[in-house]
């Protein structure tokens, strides 16, 4: 796309020159990313998804594999949900994760009952993926109410809450769409409610104390459980498969890092479920940081992060707003919408000129890019790291990207189309060619809408761009992410708060761009 | 000399045009008139290549209109536009120039020279050319519409409805000025206006239109004097305009 600038002192010549230096740029920033890319010591990836249990287990095998000195690990912090962490993991992006024997049976290879882990593995040989290292607990799905609602509807079992048709149902969207949630109670137990409310898991809690909803799911090493004093209601039909805690892994990790894996496997059996509820309070309830838990963990049964502290020291609010990574975080989050919002201008303005200039294309044009925008962006992720076998900035960068062709696209096209009729015909009867009647009369004129997409496709884009933590590609959504599974509104904060004013930055830089690009008479 | 043979337009079931036939001379200024939709902005539109033609043909010069030489043809001539149509994102001067400059015709000095030239031929002070449209009034939009038409030195000048849009003091100046520059620069004008007296005044040979079809062409006295069917002397009565009234007193 060149020369929808229009210089101040134009030429035609002035004009190409500038576009192909934009293009020149976007092109060596892409190719500026690529070394990150590339890995030359051993390097061992370690995933986990978006609640504080996956966390901690990650930073343990992380920490432990570290500890032996093979190779570099790295923890790929609270990818999504379980669908993209499997994806990252069998396109090579991961090399293990803890999951749970349950999850694998029936999410993961599509079981309608538990099966053992022999059984799992032979079906997961073929993708080149083992499941090992039995951690030592159980965290099963279990559902919970709050006393005073057990106590006045005598609720002791799942069976007992057929006939109370009125409760409130709220769910991890996960466990509303797992075979082996929700739809396996409906049809165990003919429970009858009303449609269940689908709630962030970390938010769920609150939302039950506050009588908001009345049973929610739970894992059963949630310290919230205790700490609330909920009940949980026994699984007299036995629906939920035993969830044991294993190490999935890609087949090729013990020949790879052989003393690696050595340190992992002597994980095995190593955490039982009192030990893992009590290091999800450390990191929920006490505030400690995943790194303390796990090497404290490491250092032995009689260790404790909290080193004899009821309560870690929390930073002040300014400190962690500011604090350590607040510069990667910023850097990368930048990169990540300038980046989209370039390549979605140099595609979407050409798109929006299409759609404008041949009928035939407007409706199939617009109609793909509103699409585009209903996509939901987890499910979008999802489905980008097996096409890209990777995840990371990547996936990120082309979800974003197009995220950010609707309002580009749509007020290209109506700018162009909402151009004068006279000067349209103004311009073709002075003869000029086509190439100059675009370059120098219609995208000038369209030049307000043009800029103006541009403008809201970044700001919206600071926001969606939260969303690349969810895939490892970093940004502010990383403190947003792990406030979120830490129910820490101040860590949350930390991430919202700079979020919104890089927005706001990105507005105020785009009145620059209006007065250097849109011609004076035609400003507002 | 512009011919039109036999050419036609229909939008869905109306007819713009019936079949036409008339021949533009060259160096003469023909005034095309009629009540609004008779047709004459579409013939015009024809004639500038802007609207296709159902059937006939529009023949520049023994060099027939097509869509291979339309832009060719479009340089050659001359366009000025209601309110000129000039581009609110360029000055004035960039306007008059901006087709020169793109299609690489004539050097920086010899373009100031001709924007020097035109500006004097229609008497706008050449600083006013600084101003972007909106800062210039309506006569001087109209002054430099009609610079930017004559840029290229075109053999042929189309104008609708030049000065439609302007106040009557205005319209009367540039009437005169009009006048004396097609009778300077012996173009061949073809003028689309709604006022008689305007037709009657520029153009050596009046074309009255009405319901897509030519109704009588010649010179206004013809029209007067030997009407073609009453709707002549009908059309003229409704034109007279009190000032007019007021001369012939």
């Amino acid at each position: 796309m060149r020369g929808f600038v229009p210089s101040p002192q134009p030429s035609p010549l002035h004009q190409t020159r500038r576009g192909g230096g934009l293009l020149a740029i976007a092109i060596a920033v892409l190719l500026g990313l690529l070394p990150r890319v590339a890995r030359a010591e051993p390097v061992l990836d370690v995933g986990s998804k978006r609640f504080t249990e996956s966390y901690v287990l990650a930073e343990i095998v992380r920490k432990a594999a570290e500890d032996a000195g093979e190779a570099r690990a790295v923890h790929h912090q609270g990818l999504g949900n379980t669908g993209i962490v499997f994806s990252a993991l069998k396109a090579g992006n991961i090399d293990v994760y803890a999951e749970y024997t349950g999850t694998i049976a029936r999410e993961l290879l599509g079981h309608t009952v538990a099966a053992d882990l022999d059984t799992l593995n032979r079906e997961l040989a073929p993708l080149g993926l083992t499941a090992g290292v039995p951690l030592g607990f159980n965290d099963t799905y279990a559902l919970a109410v709050r006393p005073e609602v057990a106590k006045s509807r005598t609720l002791r079992t799942l069976s007992d809450l057929a006939p109370h048709a009125d409760l409130r149902f709220g769910f991890s969207q996960e466990f509303l769409e797992r075979s082996d949630g929700w739809r396996a109670l409906v049809s165990t137990y003919r429970l009858q409610a009303p449609r269940p409310r689908a709630i962030e898991h970390a938010l769920a809690y609150k939302a039950l104390v506050t009588g908001d909803i009345d049973v929610l799911d739970v894992y059963s090493t949630d310290p919230k459980v205790e700490e609330d004093h909920l009940v949980v209601l026994e699984d007299d039909k036995q629906i939920f498969p035993r969830y044991d805690a294993v190490l999935l892994y890609r087949s090729d990790l013990p020949t790879r890092l052989p003393r690696t894996w050595a340190a992992l496997q002597r994980l095995k059996g190593s955490v039982d479920e009192k030990t893992m509820t009590r290091m999800n309070a450390d990191a929920e309830v006490r505030g400690f940081g995943f790194d303390a838990i796990a090497k404290s963990f490491l250092q032995g049964p009689h260790a404790d992060a909290s080193g004899g502290v009821e309560q870690a020291v929390r930073p002040s609010f300014l400190a962690r707003l500011f604090g350590g990574d607040f510069l990667r975080l910023t850097g990368e989050h930048l990169l990540l919408v300038a980046i989209s919002v370039a390549l979605g201008t140099f595609v979407g303005v050409p798109l929006g000129i299409w759609a404008a200039y041949r009928r035939r294309a407007t409706q199939p044009i617009l109609g793909a890019v509103g699409i585009l925008q209903t996509i939901p962006s987890l499910a979008l992720l999802a489905f980008l790291i097996p096409v890209l076998h990777r995840i990371g900035i990547v996936p990120a960068l082309v979800a974003l990207f197009l995220y950010s062709l609707l309002p580009i696209v749509r007020n290209t096209y109506t700018g162009l189309s909402d151009i004068a009729p006279s000067l349209r015909e103004s311009a073709l009867a002075l003869g000029l060619p086509r190439g100059a009647r675009l370059r120098l009369v219609e995208l000038p004129l369209a030049s307000r809408a043009i800029v103006g997409g541009v403008k809201t496709s970044a700001v919206i884009s600071v926001g969606t761009a939260t969303i690349a933590a969810f895939i490892g590609a970093g940004g502010y959504g990383e403190r947003i992410a792990s406030g979120l599974a830490l129910s820490d509104n101040d860590l949350l904060l930390a991430g919202a708060i700079p979020a919104a004013a890089m927005a706001l930055l990105f507005e105020a830089f785009f009145g620059v761009v209006e007065r250097w690009v849109i011609p004076r008479p035609l400003r507002a | 000399m512009i011919d039109v043979q036999e050419v036609e337009k229909s939008y869905d079931r109306t007819v713009a045009l019936a079949p036409t036939s008339i021949r533009f001379e060259a160096g003469t200024t023909t005034s095309i008139i009629g009540p609004s939709g008779c047709g004459k902005s579409t013939l015009l539109r024809i004639v500038a290549g802007l609207i296709e033609a159902d059937r006939g043909q529009v023949v520049y010069d023994g060099e027939k209109l097509g869509a291979e030489n339309v832009n060719a043809l479009r340089l050659r001539t001359g366009f000025v536009l209601q309110d000129g149509g000039l581009f609110p994102h360029l000055t004035a001067r960039r306007n008059v120039t901006l087709v020169a400059e793109v299609i690489g015709r004539g050097s920086v000095a010899s373009r100031e020279e001709r924007v020097r030239e035109l500006a004097a031929l229609v008497r706008l002070p050449e600083a006013r050319l600084a101003n972007h449209p909106r800062d210039l009034s309506g006569g001087e939009r109209q002054r430099v519409s009609m610079m930017r038409a004559l840029f290229l030195d075109p053999s042929w000048v189309l104008l609708d409805e030049p000065l439609g849009a302007l106040d009557p003091i205005t319209r009367r100046g540039l009437q005169t000025e009009l006048r004396s520059i097609f009778a300077r620069l012996k173009k061949t004008v073809i003028l689309v206006t709604h006022d008689m007296g305007e037709a009657a005044y520029l153009g050596d040979r009046v074309l009255l239109m009405r319901g897509g079809r030519v109704v009588q062409k010649g010179t206004a006295r013809e029209l007067a004097e030997q009407p073609a069917e009453p709707f002549v002397s009908e059309f003229l009565r409704a034109q007279r305009a009190p000032l007019d009234e007021e001369d012939a007193a």
